[in-house]
């Protein structure tokens, strides 16, 4: 058991008001940031993100319809239409494809990194769009898969500023 | 048992985005984290210019190295190890270690009375601002960020009965600058 002393200066020391950094702080460490050399691709994720997100989103299109009683006659809103697990699937497939395609060319250049990082940003807005509408919006499931086919041909070709300038336009 | 402000919950989409090098997400993330950070760095390293270069080398690390972390364990503790790291690496290029073994073991009065049940904050970090750094660095890691004996033996290079060691003569050296602290400062101590 803990001496009584050793409590009561456990409890003082932790009791301490926090210390703040001075207020421009963020604004110069910005600036070393954005001064980064090239980013170089990270290792493959043993579990992606959106891949998990896929997975919670299919159970959350699965399980409640699992648990709620559905009128006769009607049909279960929760239950994914075919179309839609169709589109998971094949948004786990491409997202497999593309960890493949990184993990054998791990370094990127500036312009490609630049496109690779605007394609993901959409796909993160995609995601938080499906995370609102409980995983079952079918259109944007569909533009899920169409983001992550564009990644994809970005992590097979190395053709950053064309495509970037495309993307752009 | 934990007692430390890194303790804080970062969502699974906020580290993606810092995997995907968002500064929106990025300045997040500092935001949530710049206070534990700068005081973890402040106790350990006793200074406010270094602890402002830790804080910095400290997030342009997770800006470097984030891919290399996964979500098994928690984002916190993973960024808590690196300012640690840093912050000892620092320590052991100031002085050396064996200086630690080398501080006197002052007892403060045993009158009954623990000097610590009624001081201040201000008193008492400013007696924590004496001890040695490397005292106060153990002390702080044992008793607000819950470490073990056994890691901080591993974070000093050291043994097990180091750490407990040095924990006891902290805590004794700072009850004894408690101590003095009250005969020097406190006006409730002067002659009236």
């Amino acid at each position: 058991m803990e001496p009584k002393g050793d409590a009561l200066l456990r409890q003082r020391l932790a009791a301490l008001p926090l210390e703040s950094p001075p207020a421009t702080t963020w604004s110069a460490l910005r600036e070393k940031l954005q001064q980064q050399p090239a980013p170089v691709r990270a290792a493959p994720r043993a579990t992606p993100w959106w891949l998990a997100l896929a997975a919670v989103l299919a159970a959350a299109a699965i399980v409640p319809g699992l648990q709620q009683s559905t009128a006769p006659g009607r049909a279960d809103p929760n239950v994914a239409a075919p179309e839609l697990i169709s589109l998971m699937q094949r948004s786990r497939l491409l997202e497999s494809e593309i960890r493949e395609l990184r993990a054998g060319a791990p370094a990127l250049a500036e312009t490609q990194f630049e496109w690779e990082s605007a394609i993901e940003n959409d796909l993160a807005l995609v995601d938080v769009g499906l995370a609102a509408r409980g995983g079952r919006s079918e259109t944007l499931w569909r533009e899920r898969v169409r983001l992550l086919e564009e990644l994809r041909t970005a992590a097979q070709m190395d053709s950053g500023p064309l495509m970037l300038q495309a993307r752009l336009d | 048992m934990s007692t430390s402000s890194f303790a804080i919950d970062v969502p699974e989409l906020l580290i993606a985005r810092l995997k995907r090098r968002d500064l929106e997400a990025f300045e997040q993330v500092y935001r949530l984290f710049d206070r534990p950070v700068y005081t973890l760095a402040l106790r350990l390293l006793g200074n406010e210019t270094e602890a402002y270069d830790l804080l910095q080398d400290s997030f342009l690390k997770v800006f470097e190295q984030i891919g290399q972390y996964r979500s098994d364990a928690p984002f916190w503790g993973w960024l808590r190890r690196i300012v640690v790291n840093a912050a000892l690496m620092r320590l052991r290029g100031r002085r050396p270690m064996d200086e630690l073994d080398s501080l006197l073991l002052d007892h403060a009065a045993d009158d009954g009375v623990d000097p610590l049940a009624a001081v201040s904050a201000q008193d008492l970090k400013r007696a924590l601002g004496r001890l040695p750094a490397l005292s106060r660095a153990v002390l702080w890691l044992y008793h607000v960020e819950g470490y073990t004996h056994e890691e901080i033996a591993q974070s000093f290079d050291r043994s097990v009965s180091f750490s407990k060691s040095q924990v006891a003569r902290a805590g004794a050296r700072l009850r004894s600058l408690l101590d003095q602290e009250d005969a020097t400062w406190n006006p409730r101590a002067m002659p009236c």
